[in-house]
Protein backbone atom coordinates (compact mmCIF):
# COMPACT_ATOMS: atom_id res chain seq x y z
CA UNK A 1 0.00 0.00 0.00
CA UNK A 2 1.21 3.50 -0.93
CA UNK A 3 2.37 5.64 1.99
CA UNK A 4 0.52 8.90 2.52
CA UNK A 5 2.42 12.12 1.83
CA UNK A 6 1.82 15.69 2.90
CA UNK A 7 -0.14 17.05 -0.08
CA UNK A 8 -2.59 19.93 -0.67
CA UNK A 9 -5.36 18.12 1.25
CA UNK A 10 -3.13 17.63 4.29
CA UNK A 11 -2.14 21.32 4.17
CA UNK A 12 -5.82 22.41 4.10
CA UNK A 13 -6.53 20.06 7.04
CA UNK A 14 -3.50 21.47 8.89
CA UNK A 15 -4.71 25.06 8.39
CA UNK A 16 -8.22 24.13 9.58
CA UNK A 17 -6.67 22.32 12.57
CA UNK A 18 -4.57 25.35 13.48
CA UNK A 19 -7.69 27.53 13.25
CA UNK A 20 -9.46 25.14 15.65
CA UNK A 21 -6.52 25.25 18.07
CA UNK A 22 -6.49 29.06 17.88
CA UNK A 23 -10.25 29.25 18.60
CA UNK A 24 -9.92 26.74 21.45
CA UNK A 25 -6.89 28.43 22.96
CA UNK A 26 -8.71 31.77 22.82
CA UNK A 27 -11.48 30.28 24.94
CA UNK A 28 -9.33 28.71 27.67
CA UNK A 29 -9.28 31.79 29.91
CA UNK A 30 -13.07 32.21 29.70
CA UNK A 31 -13.65 28.47 30.24
CA UNK A 32 -11.55 28.53 33.44
CA UNK A 33 -13.42 31.59 34.70
CA UNK A 34 -16.76 29.89 33.90
CA UNK A 35 -15.75 26.68 35.68
CA UNK A 36 -14.67 28.62 38.79
CA UNK A 37 -17.49 31.19 38.53
CA UNK A 38 -14.75 33.77 38.70
CA UNK A 39 -16.18 37.23 37.97
CA UNK A 40 -18.55 39.98 39.05
CA UNK A 41 -21.36 38.66 41.31
CA UNK A 42 -24.92 39.87 40.76
CA UNK A 43 -28.57 38.93 40.24
CA UNK A 44 -30.20 37.26 37.27
CA UNK A 45 -33.91 37.99 36.74
CA UNK A 46 -35.52 35.27 34.63
CA UNK A 47 -37.59 36.55 31.67
CA UNK A 48 -38.12 33.25 29.86
CA UNK A 49 -36.52 30.20 28.30
CA UNK A 50 -35.00 29.73 24.86
CA UNK A 51 -35.59 26.17 23.75
CA UNK A 52 -34.57 23.95 20.86
CA UNK A 53 -37.06 21.13 20.77
CA UNK A 54 -37.69 18.21 18.52
CA UNK A 55 -40.23 15.56 19.33
CA UNK A 56 -38.85 14.13 22.56
CA UNK A 57 -35.55 16.01 22.53
CA UNK A 58 -35.71 19.37 24.25
CA UNK A 59 -32.83 21.58 25.31
CA UNK A 60 -33.58 24.89 27.01
CA UNK A 61 -31.50 27.84 28.16
CA UNK A 62 -32.71 30.21 30.82
CA UNK A 63 -32.86 33.78 29.50
CA UNK A 64 -33.01 36.93 31.62
CA UNK A 65 -31.48 40.22 32.70
CA UNK A 66 -28.37 40.49 34.87
CA UNK A 67 -27.40 43.31 37.21
CA UNK A 68 -24.12 43.25 39.10
CA UNK A 69 -24.20 43.77 42.89
CA UNK A 70 -22.19 46.99 42.56
CA UNK A 71 -24.64 48.27 39.92
CA UNK A 72 -21.95 48.88 37.30
CA UNK A 73 -22.99 46.17 34.82
CA UNK A 74 -26.41 45.62 33.26
CA UNK A 75 -26.87 42.87 30.71
CA UNK A 76 -30.25 42.26 29.06
CA UNK A 77 -31.38 39.11 27.26
CA UNK A 78 -28.43 36.99 28.39
CA UNK A 79 -28.59 33.27 29.18
CA UNK A 80 -27.66 31.58 32.46
CA UNK A 81 -25.12 28.76 32.12
CA UNK A 82 -24.77 26.02 34.76
CA UNK A 83 -26.93 25.43 37.80
CA UNK A 84 -29.79 22.97 38.23
CA UNK A 85 -31.85 24.29 35.33
CA UNK A 86 -34.50 26.02 37.49
CA UNK A 87 -35.99 28.71 35.27
CA UNK A 88 -39.26 30.07 36.68
CA UNK A 89 -40.22 33.26 34.88
CA UNK A 90 -40.01 36.26 37.23
CA UNK A 91 -37.68 34.55 39.70
CA UNK A 92 -34.32 36.06 40.62
CA UNK A 93 -31.18 33.97 41.10
CA UNK A 94 -27.56 34.69 41.95
CA UNK A 95 -25.24 34.77 38.95
CA UNK A 96 -21.70 35.76 38.03
CA UNK A 97 -20.61 37.89 35.06
CA UNK A 98 -17.47 36.23 33.64
CA UNK A 99 -17.10 38.76 30.81
CA UNK A 100 -19.02 36.85 28.12
CA UNK A 101 -21.41 39.17 26.28
CA UNK A 102 -24.18 36.59 25.76
CA UNK A 103 -24.34 34.80 29.12
CA UNK A 104 -23.63 34.81 32.85
CA UNK A 105 -22.91 31.71 34.93
CA UNK A 106 -24.40 30.11 38.03
CA UNK A 107 -22.33 30.63 41.24
CA UNK A 108 -21.50 26.88 41.17
CA UNK A 109 -19.79 27.38 37.81
CA UNK A 110 -20.43 25.98 34.35
CA UNK A 111 -18.95 22.93 32.62
CA UNK A 112 -18.44 24.67 29.29
CA UNK A 113 -14.70 23.92 29.54
CA UNK A 114 -15.66 20.54 28.05
CA UNK A 115 -16.42 22.26 24.72
CA UNK A 116 -13.12 24.16 24.78
CA UNK A 117 -11.24 20.95 25.59
CA UNK A 118 -12.96 19.07 22.74
CA UNK A 119 -12.17 21.83 20.23
CA UNK A 120 -8.50 21.81 21.31
CA UNK A 121 -8.44 18.01 21.15
CA UNK A 122 -10.00 17.95 17.67
CA UNK A 123 -7.58 20.61 16.40
CA UNK A 124 -4.54 18.86 17.85
CA UNK A 125 -5.67 15.45 16.54
CA UNK A 126 -6.25 16.77 13.00
CA UNK A 127 -2.92 18.64 13.01
CA UNK A 128 -1.06 15.49 14.10
CA UNK A 129 -2.83 13.47 11.38
CA UNK A 130 -1.84 16.04 8.75
CA UNK A 131 1.86 16.07 9.68
CA UNK A 132 2.08 12.35 10.58
CA UNK A 133 3.88 11.42 7.30
CA UNK A 134 6.59 14.00 8.07
CA UNK A 135 6.92 12.74 11.66
CA UNK A 136 7.09 9.13 10.46
CA UNK A 137 9.78 9.95 7.89
CA UNK A 138 11.77 11.81 10.55
CA UNK A 139 11.41 8.87 12.95
CA UNK A 140 12.52 6.42 10.27
CA UNK A 141 15.59 8.55 9.50
CA UNK A 142 16.49 8.82 13.21
CA UNK A 143 15.93 5.07 13.69
CA UNK B 1 -37.68 -8.58 -8.21
CA UNK B 2 -36.23 -11.94 -7.12
CA UNK B 3 -34.59 -12.63 -3.79
CA UNK B 4 -31.21 -12.86 -5.53
CA UNK B 5 -31.68 -9.38 -7.07
CA UNK B 6 -32.27 -7.79 -3.68
CA UNK B 7 -29.64 -9.86 -1.85
CA UNK B 8 -26.81 -9.07 -4.28
CA UNK B 9 -26.29 -5.38 -3.37
CA UNK B 10 -26.36 -6.32 0.31
CA UNK B 11 -23.81 -9.07 -0.35
CA UNK B 12 -21.54 -6.62 -2.21
CA UNK B 13 -21.90 -4.05 0.57
CA UNK B 14 -20.74 -6.59 3.13
CA UNK B 15 -17.87 -8.06 1.10
CA UNK B 16 -15.89 -5.97 -1.41
CA UNK B 17 -17.81 -2.79 -0.52
CA UNK B 18 -17.68 -3.12 3.27
CA UNK B 19 -14.63 -0.92 3.76
CA UNK B 20 -16.03 1.89 1.58
CA UNK B 21 -19.48 1.49 3.16
CA UNK B 22 -18.06 1.77 6.66
CA UNK B 23 -15.94 4.78 5.65
CA UNK B 24 -18.96 6.63 4.21
CA UNK B 25 -21.05 5.76 7.26
CA UNK B 26 -18.28 7.05 9.54
CA UNK B 27 -18.03 10.30 7.54
CA UNK B 28 -21.77 10.94 8.05
CA UNK B 29 -21.56 10.17 11.78
CA UNK B 30 -18.39 12.24 12.37
CA UNK B 31 -19.81 15.17 10.34
CA UNK B 32 -22.90 15.10 12.58
CA UNK B 33 -20.74 15.21 15.71
CA UNK B 34 -18.57 17.97 14.18
CA UNK B 35 -21.66 20.10 13.55
CA UNK B 36 -22.70 19.71 17.19
CA UNK B 37 -19.19 20.65 18.34
CA UNK B 38 -19.10 23.72 16.08
CA UNK B 39 -22.51 24.77 17.42
CA UNK B 40 -21.30 24.39 21.02
CA UNK B 41 -18.10 26.32 20.23
CA UNK B 42 -20.15 29.13 18.67
CA UNK B 43 -22.13 29.42 21.91
CA UNK B 44 -19.50 28.79 24.58
CA UNK B 45 -16.23 30.00 23.00
CA UNK B 46 -17.27 32.60 20.42
CA UNK B 47 -20.17 33.88 22.60
CA UNK B 48 -22.75 33.89 19.78
CA UNK B 49 -26.41 34.26 20.81
CA UNK B 50 -27.98 30.77 20.94
CA UNK B 51 -30.55 31.34 18.14
CA UNK B 52 -27.69 32.37 15.79
CA UNK B 53 -25.46 29.41 16.66
CA UNK B 54 -26.45 27.02 13.86
CA UNK B 55 -23.20 25.14 13.24
CA UNK B 56 -21.43 25.38 9.85
CA UNK B 57 -24.05 24.05 7.45
CA UNK B 58 -26.84 25.63 9.47
CA UNK B 59 -25.61 29.14 8.62
CA UNK B 60 -26.41 28.94 4.89
CA UNK B 61 -29.15 26.31 5.41
CA UNK B 62 -30.95 27.05 8.72
CA UNK B 63 -33.65 24.46 7.94
CA UNK B 64 -31.02 21.75 8.51
CA UNK B 65 -31.09 22.60 12.21
CA UNK B 66 -34.78 23.35 12.61
CA UNK B 67 -36.28 20.65 10.38
CA UNK B 68 -37.98 17.82 12.25
CA UNK B 69 -37.48 15.55 9.25
CA UNK B 70 -33.73 16.22 9.13
CA UNK B 71 -33.49 15.38 12.83
CA UNK B 72 -35.44 12.15 12.45
CA UNK B 73 -33.76 11.40 9.11
CA UNK B 74 -30.34 11.24 10.73
CA UNK B 75 -31.60 8.77 13.34
CA UNK B 76 -33.07 6.69 10.51
CA UNK B 77 -29.81 6.77 8.51
CA UNK B 78 -28.02 5.52 11.64
CA UNK B 79 -30.48 2.65 12.07
CA UNK B 80 -30.41 1.60 8.41
CA UNK B 81 -26.61 1.89 8.19
CA UNK B 82 -26.05 -0.16 11.34
CA UNK B 83 -28.47 -2.81 10.08
CA UNK B 84 -27.16 -3.04 6.50
CA UNK B 85 -23.48 -3.18 7.48
CA UNK B 86 -23.96 -5.81 10.23
CA UNK B 87 -23.45 -8.99 8.10
CA UNK B 88 -19.87 -7.94 7.27
CA UNK B 89 -18.83 -8.08 10.94
CA UNK B 90 -17.51 -11.17 12.68
CA UNK B 91 -16.40 -12.15 16.20
CA UNK B 92 -16.04 -9.47 18.87
CA UNK B 93 -16.60 -6.66 16.37
CA UNK B 94 -20.01 -8.15 15.51
CA UNK B 95 -20.99 -8.22 19.19
CA UNK B 96 -20.12 -4.51 19.63
CA UNK B 97 -21.88 -3.57 16.38
CA UNK B 98 -24.99 -5.42 17.62
CA UNK B 99 -24.88 -3.47 20.90
CA UNK B 100 -24.81 -0.23 18.92
CA UNK B 101 -27.67 -1.46 16.70
CA UNK B 102 -29.68 -2.52 19.78
CA UNK B 103 -29.40 0.94 21.34
CA UNK B 104 -30.41 2.59 18.08
CA UNK B 105 -33.41 0.25 17.77
CA UNK B 106 -34.46 1.31 21.29
CA UNK B 107 -33.98 4.96 20.30
CA UNK B 108 -36.39 4.39 17.42
CA UNK B 109 -38.87 2.65 19.66
CA UNK B 110 -38.86 5.81 21.77
CA UNK B 111 -39.44 7.92 18.65
CA UNK B 112 -42.38 5.68 17.77
CA UNK B 113 -43.82 6.12 21.27
CA UNK B 114 -43.55 9.89 20.89
CA UNK B 115 -45.21 9.81 17.49
CA UNK B 116 -48.08 7.66 18.80
CA UNK B 117 -48.60 10.04 21.73
CA UNK B 118 -48.60 13.04 19.40
CA UNK B 119 -51.09 11.36 17.05
CA UNK B 120 -53.34 10.02 19.84
CA UNK B 121 -53.28 13.25 21.87
CA UNK B 122 -52.67 11.28 25.10
CA UNK B 123 -49.29 11.43 26.79
CA UNK B 124 -47.36 8.94 28.95
CA UNK B 125 -47.64 9.62 32.69
CA UNK B 126 -50.38 12.19 32.02
CA UNK B 127 -47.75 14.73 30.99
CA UNK B 128 -48.44 17.99 29.18
CA UNK B 129 -46.17 16.98 26.29
CA UNK B 130 -45.25 13.67 24.62
CA UNK B 131 -42.70 11.89 26.83
CA UNK B 132 -40.31 9.01 26.11
CA UNK B 133 -39.74 6.17 28.61
CA UNK B 134 -36.20 7.34 29.42
CA UNK B 135 -37.45 10.89 29.96
CA UNK B 136 -39.74 9.54 32.71
CA UNK B 137 -36.59 8.31 34.52
CA UNK B 138 -34.14 11.05 33.55
CA UNK B 139 -35.96 14.33 33.07
CA UNK B 140 -34.29 17.35 31.49
CA UNK B 141 -31.46 15.51 29.82
CA UNK B 142 -30.19 16.37 26.36
CA UNK B 143 -31.29 12.96 25.15
CA UNK B 144 -30.26 13.53 21.55
CA UNK B 145 -26.57 13.79 22.45
CA UNK B 146 -26.84 11.04 25.07
CA UNK B 147 -28.32 8.57 22.58
CA UNK B 148 -25.80 9.51 19.89
CA UNK B 149 -22.92 9.01 22.32
CA UNK B 150 -24.33 5.65 23.47
CA UNK B 151 -24.63 4.46 19.85
CA UNK B 152 -21.31 5.96 18.71
CA UNK B 153 -19.06 4.44 21.41
CA UNK B 154 -19.76 0.71 20.70
CA UNK B 155 -19.77 1.50 16.97
CA UNK B 156 -16.21 2.82 17.17
CA UNK B 157 -15.10 -0.18 19.26
CA UNK B 158 -16.62 -2.49 16.62
CA UNK B 159 -14.83 -0.68 13.78
CA UNK B 160 -11.46 -0.81 15.57
CA UNK B 161 -11.84 -4.53 16.34
CA UNK B 162 -12.97 -5.14 12.75
CA UNK B 163 -9.83 -3.48 11.37
CA UNK B 164 -7.57 -5.50 13.68
CA UNK B 165 -9.14 -8.96 13.97
CA UNK B 166 -7.61 -11.80 15.94
CA UNK B 167 -6.15 -14.78 14.09
CA UNK B 168 -9.31 -16.72 14.90
CA UNK B 169 -11.62 -13.98 13.56
CA UNK B 170 -9.74 -13.17 10.36
CA UNK B 171 -10.65 -16.33 8.32
CA UNK B 172 -14.37 -15.65 8.85
CA UNK B 173 -14.13 -12.14 7.34
CA UNK B 174 -15.46 -11.80 3.81
CA UNK B 175 -14.40 -8.16 3.37
CA UNK B 176 -11.02 -6.48 2.90
CA UNK B 177 -11.33 -4.19 5.92
CA UNK B 178 -8.27 -5.68 7.66
CA UNK B 179 -6.18 -6.21 4.51
CA UNK B 180 -4.12 -3.06 5.00
CA UNK B 181 -2.73 -4.47 8.26
CA UNK B 182 -1.88 -7.70 6.49
CA UNK B 183 0.01 -5.89 3.69
CA UNK B 184 1.96 -3.80 6.20
CA UNK B 185 2.84 -6.90 8.23
CA UNK B 186 4.15 -8.59 5.07
CA UNK B 187 6.01 -5.44 3.98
Amino acid sequence: MRRRRVGPFEIVVLLAALALVAVGAGGVDQAVRAARADGRPGDFAVTGASCVSHLGHRSCSCVGDYTSDDGTVDLTGVSLAGGDGACAEGSVAAAVDIGARTRVVHPDGSAEWVVTALVLLAGTGLALWAVAPLLRRRGARAG
Amino acid sequence: MTRTDTARPLHLLNTSGHRVGLALFLVVVVAHWAEHLVQAAQIYILNWPIPEALGLLGLPFPWLVTSEWMHYGYALVMLVGLFLLLPGFTGRARTWWKISLGIQVWHHFEHLLLLVQALAGANLGGGAAPTSLVQLLIPRVELHLLYNALVFAPMVVAMLLHRSPSDAERPAMACGCADRDRVEERG
